[in-house]
């Protein structure tokens, strides 16, 4: 990468670890998912350019998500740091494999750019909603790897 | 003898000198005179007329003195060698170096050598030696004649003046070789020192100067031992050597300072600041301007912290020199004051915070003056602050506001070590004002990063020696108090808590005031979390007694109306124990036995009479707390007071004597050791249990023994399990404590006897699982000690696992005897431990777990075998039973496939480490392990056999990939189903779980 898109992004302090409530761990109790829950997948997914995740940099907010667990529907938005940012999609399909990965397939998965905030939107939201596309993406190997580091847990943790 | 002598100096001269000159100076050291019989010997060798000859004839006198003991030649002697190698020095130039390694031999040995000699040596050196023109390790031997003599015969060299100074000068000139220059550097910062340089100052600094910065690398392997900062810090020393040095080395530093190498950059900082204190005021002043702005063009260029640091401590260095108490004229102050003011006004537009980089390097270098004393303090401060404060309320965003609020406590913390000097901090008071402003705007944010600094802050302005206005630190410590019950997260509080104390401590009669404010607040809901402050104000005997007032005070009324509000009994009782832990180690705690102890004591008497069925949880959680409680007392009394506590306690619960002591309500008779007695009095054991398992045993001496004999029947007989294990616990403690010898065999024998009837199968089943609570208690007590009658119980324990009504709670319980319990067995508590006990226990039994496994006639006694082995497997580090793993991974596999087992989580994370530490047996075992975790982690019924189970799925993933390649596709499909578990802490471990299998790399190619 000879340029970075956004040399110097803002950074944004993450959230705590979520607190966990006595029901939580009463085996009795059913915990439906939540927001919190889906953010909590994605919101650790390291961003392409920079040693950061996208929670520290904004891209993905809790309340950009929506969850129905009865109607088996996840609904993710995500800001791109800045409206012209080529990483757009390779965010987007980060966000996507993620939770492909961790949800269970009961689970209908989408994921879009919030309006308003890149360039080209819709022509990236609609690569995201194409399963096919998705599928064959996945398919070429140094995409996968790509996905794959966004992915993978950071040393420094 | 004389023709021996000429031998061995033909010896020497034909090749042999080693020998040679051992066997003469052997010789001579028999006797002084042969010294003369000697050099005369040599007389022809030396007149010789080949070059050659005289030369090693020369060398020959160094060589001989060198192996003559220190001080063996006379002066005269000295003088009169000296006087003959001095001439030689004049001889051919083949002969000379002969000459001048004799001299810095001689010189060496023999010292003093007269002051004439001495100057005589140093003049016909100057001028019959061109050291340029020696070989290396001849230019050493002119060095360490002159060090030497700079040693011996200072004063006669001090005499010499310029002469000498010069003479070194041409000498040392041009010197390229590191070894010479460790000499030449020393002297050089000898004479320095010592010596009047004269008019020769420039030309010394000059010699010195061109050799810094110092680059030097050392060959390969480094066979002289001479490092790079071996040479650095000897030139340094030069530099520093004299104040005469100023006007000469600033620029070169200057200079060099703005070079393009880092290091050369990096080492004039430090020599700058080494050198300040020796330069002084005189020597700095008139390069403050120049030393400002290259120091802050390193500080604010930010190449790396280290050479950001050492600017900013070369400049501290540097102000601290030109402002030291001795020296100050008005003239010198005035300027020092005007550069600081330039330095700021040079800085002052990074410091608007437009550049949060540039803002913060700004403000350390700012720091870095105003650190270096007071004076510089009292103009920089009131000039940075306002700036700083205003950029704190400017900014928004966390990550920028977090920076400059941490450089702002920086510079508080620069303030508060001042403390108490009322004449700086006066004009500051304004400023702390608008400081503490912002902290209190910080403190209504989320950010608790924000928060915690903002409470730093608060706590470095409200010591009351720096906010010299005692409403403003009323006022702060109100905040504080406020914000003490409204914080939730707990390390946040313990900030606020810890800071609370250490301004109290700071000022204790503010504690007063403190103390009546969360009083007041403790009648609103917030009990838990005042109670919990009010422990933190607690700073001397006033503090104490107030607080533990309000504590007895509050759980006496609590008791009494123990239908209507029981929480705030717990919390209170909870923060009692608390505070006697915090003043354990403090005076107040002698007091303790009166104003806490004994009221404690009647308080559970009264409480006694108020449980009922309804109660019954809470009594066993306020028990608990006071067994707690009175476990400090024991561990923290003195011996002497924990005796007199005893003596009172024993004679209560065993006679039930309540007259005569110091309590102040009527209270009823009782009688809690008796096992007839309601479980309310029974209960009140745990007391009497918190004293015996933490006093030291040599303090319990009236009734001990029969304390045990009722503990004993007690916990045999007693159907309340709390006091059944209380008495346990009793028994076992003393059993650990009592003294070595013929005293615990006559406790033990008895007892077991009694034991083993009572675990007798005609007696009822209630009765027998007591004893055997009992005998596992007493063996743990035992094998803590490591006793070698722990024999005998630990194997009849092992062999009650065959016994079809006992066998299932041995095997749950068996592994206690390998639990770590520091609330009861710790040195703390005087227990006797003997290191390694655990795994004595665990070696010396595993052969009869395994045997009886495989022995045992029914599957139900087999469950309880695994059932002990798996729960001493998991408790026990994995160093210790990893010799075994290979022999215990099939027990510990069928152990898993038990779903009622409550090892099932231990067993599991045992795995995890295991997977980690010991990857060839795991590997061995992964056809049957994976399928097993899969199904733990999906069909198990409780949600923390699930989570561990998972937890070890991933942990496997550490193995290499030939192994898990072949499990891959089924764990990432089957653990599609734990994805979607009820649970969500279970389904966030799954997608953890699972994403690592799915990441799995293979092995790299190359």
């Amino acid at each position: 990468m000879s340029e970075l898109d956004n040399a110097n992004p803002l950074v944004f302090e993450i959230t705590k670890d979520r607190q966990i409530l006595p029901e939580e761990e009463d085996d009795s109790v059913t915990d439906k998912f939540d927001r919190r829950e889906i953010f909590d997948l994605i919101r650790v997914i390291n961003d392409p350019e920079h040693p950061l995740t996208l929670e520290e940099l904004n891209v993905v907010v809790e309340s950009n998500i929506k969850v129905d667990d009865d109607k088996n529907s996840v609904y993710v938005e995500f800001v791109p740091t800045i409206p012209h940012c080529s990483m757009a999609t390779l965010i987007g399909l980060s966000i996507r494999v993620k939770l492909l990965r961790s949800l269970p397939p009961r689970f209908k998965v989408d994921v879009k750019i919030a309006p308003g905030t890149h360039e080209s939107e819709l022509a990236v939201n609609k690569q995201l909603a194409d399963k096919e596309r998705v599928a064959a993406a996945l398919e070429n190997s140094h995409l996968l790897e790509l996905v794959n580091q966004c992915l993978s847990k950071r040393a420094t943790g | 003898m004389a023709t021996s002598m000429e031998h061995e100096i033909e010896r020497y001269l034909l090749g042999d000198p080693l020998e040679a000159s051992k066997v003469i100076a052997s010789e001579i050291n028999k006797s002084n005179a042969k010294f003369i019989s000697f050099i005369e010997s040599l007389e022809a060798s030396l007149t010789n007329t080949d070059n050659v000859t005289r030369g090693r004839a020369t060398h020959m006198i160094g060589d001989v003195v060198e192996m003559l003991p220190p001080s063996f030649l006379s002066q005269e002697q000295g003088d009169m060698v000296t006087k003959f190698l001095l001439a030689k020095l004049k001889d051919h130039h083949s002969v000379q170096p002969h000459a001048l390694q004799s001299l810095a031999v001689l010189t060496s040995r023999c010292s003093p050598l007269g002051d004439e000699t001495a100057k005589d040596i140093c003049l016909t050196i100057f001028r019959e030696v061109q050291n340029q023109t020696l070989s290396h390790a001849d230019r050493g031997a002119t060095y360490r004649v002159l060090q030497n003599l700079l040693g011996a015969s200072t004063q006669a060299l001090s005499d010499l003046g310029g002469d000498f100074v010069i003479g070194f000068i041409q000498q040392m000139d041009a010197e390229k070789d590191p070894r010479n220059l460790l000499i030449c550097f020393n002297c050089a910062q000898f004479i320095c020192s010592n010596f009047s340089l004269g008019p020769f100052t420039e030309e010394m600094f000059e010699i010195l100067g061109c050799y810094f910065p110092v680059d030097f690398v050392p060959p390969p392997n480094n066979p002289h031992g001479i490092t790079k900062e071996e040479l650095v810090i000897a030139l340094r020393k030069c530099f520093g050597a004299t104040p005469q040095f100023a006007e000469y080395s600033i620029p070169l530093l200057l200079e060099k300072m703005t070079s393009d190498l880092q290091s050369a950059r990096l080492d004039s900082f430090f020599t700058l600041a080494e050198c300040a204190p020796v330069y002084g005021m005189n020597g700095l002043t008139r390069f403050l301007g120049s030393i400002n702005s290259t120091a802050k063009r390193e500080v604010l260029m930010n190449i790396s912290s280290a050479l950001v640091e050492a600017a900013n401590n070369a400049v501290t260095e540097v102000y601290k020199a030109v402002v030291s108490p001795t020296t100050q004229t008005n003239k010198s102050i005035s300027d020092v004051s005007e550069n600081i003011v330039e330095l700021y006004q040079d800085v002052g537009k990074f410091l608007e915070g437009t550049d949060l980089k540039k803002s913060c390097l700004a403000f350390s270098l700012c720091r870095a003056v105003a650190s270096s004393s007071t004076f510089a303090m009292g103009i920089m401060l009131p000039l940075v602050l306002p700036s700083l404060i205003s950029c704190c309320h400017k900014h928004t965003q966390v990550s920028e506001q977090l920076a400059f609020v941490k450089e702002l406590n920086r510079f508080l913390s620069v303030i508060y070590d001042h403390k108490g000097n009322t004449g700086v901090l006066a004009p500051l008071q304004l400023l702390m004002k608008s400081a503490c402003a912002v902290f209190e705007q910080l403190l209504k944010l989320t950010s608790s990063d924000l928060q915690r600094e903002a409470i730093k802050g608060l706590r470095l302005v409200s010591t009351p020696r720096i906010t010299t206005d005692e409403e403003q630190v009323q006022s702060l410590l109100h905040l504080l108090i406020i914000k003490s019950l409204a914080v939730q997260s707990s390390d946040l509080r313990s900030e606020v808590l810890s800071s609370l104390r250490v301004i109290l401590e700071e000022e204790p009669k503010l504690s007063e005031q403190a103390i009546k404010s969360l009083i007041e607040q403790t009648d609103q809901d917030n009990f838990l979390l005042a109670s919990d402050a009010l422990v933190y104000t607690v700073v001397n005997t006033k503090s104490f007694t107030e607080v533990n007032n309000f504590f007895l005070k509050t759980m006496s009324e609590n008791i009494l109306a123990l239908a209507e509000k029981s929480g705030n009994l717990l919390s209170c009782a909870r923060a009692m124990k608390q505070l006697l832990l915090q003043i354990s180690k403090t005076e107040i705690f002698a007091q303790v036995e009166t104003s806490t102890a004994l009221p404690l004591i009647s308080l559970s008497i009264q409480a006694s009479e108020q449980w009922t069925e309804e109660s019954s949880k809470t009594c066993q959680a306020l028990m608990s707390c006071f067994r707690d409680a009175f476990s400090v007392f024991g561990q923290f009394m003195a011996k002497s007071d924990v005796t007199s506590f005893w003596d009172k306690m024993a004679l209560l619960f065993l006679e039930g004597e309540i007259q005569n002591h110091d309590f102040t309500e009527n209270l009823k008779n009782i009688q809690p050791l008796q096992s007839e007695s309601p479980w309310q009095q029974t209960r009140l054991v745990a007391l009497m249990e918190g004293l015996v398992i933490s006093a030291n045993i040599q303090a319990l001496v009236e009734r001990r023994e029969q304390f045990f004999e009722t503990a004993y029947v007690l916990a045999l007989q007693s159907q309340d399990e709390f006091t059944h294990l209380s008495a346990c616990k009793c028994v076992a403690a003393i059993m650990n404590k009592a003294p070595i010898g013929s005293q615990i065999q006559w406790f033990l024998e008895p007892i077991v006897d009694k034991l083993k009837r009572a675990l007798a199968s005609e007696n009822t089943l209630p009765g027998r699982l007591r004893a055997v609570q009992l005998w596992l208690w007493l063996t743990k007590a035992m094998e803590c000690r490591g006793h070698s009658a722990t024999t005998i119980l630990s194997s009849h324990l092992i062999s009650l696992l065959d016994d079809p009504d006992l066998g299932p709670e041995v095997g749950r319980r068996l592994s206690m005897v390998v639990e770590d319990m520091d609330d009861i067995f710790s040195a703390q508590n005087h227990s006797i431990i003997t290191p390694l006990y655990k795994q004595r226990f665990f070696s010396l039994n595993l052969k009869a777990l395994v045997n009886g496994y495989e022995n045992a006639v029914s599957k139900e006694v087999k469950q309880n075998y695994l059932l002990a082995v798996s729960g001493i497997v998991s408790r026990l580090p994995l160093q210790v039973t990893k010799p075994h793993l290979n022999q215990l991974m099939p027990l510990l596999m069928l152990a898993l496939k038990d779903s009622k087992n409550p090892n099932l989580g231990a067993i599991l994370s045992t795995l995890s480490v295991a997977g980690a530490s010991a990857p060839q047996t795991v590997t061995s075992n992964m056809d049957s392990l994976v399928p097993q975790l899969l199904d733990l982690s999906i069909r198990s019924g409780d949600m923390k056999v699930r989570i561990a189970a998972l937890e070890c799925l991933e942990q496997l993933t550490g193995l290499s990939s030939h192994v898990l390649v072949p499990h891959q596709t089924k764990v990432v499909r089957e653990l599609k189903q734990a994805l979607d578990d009820k649970k969500r802490l279970v389904r966030r471990q799954a997608a953890e779980t699972r994403s690592a299998w799915i990441l799995l790399q293979p092995e790299t190619k190359s």
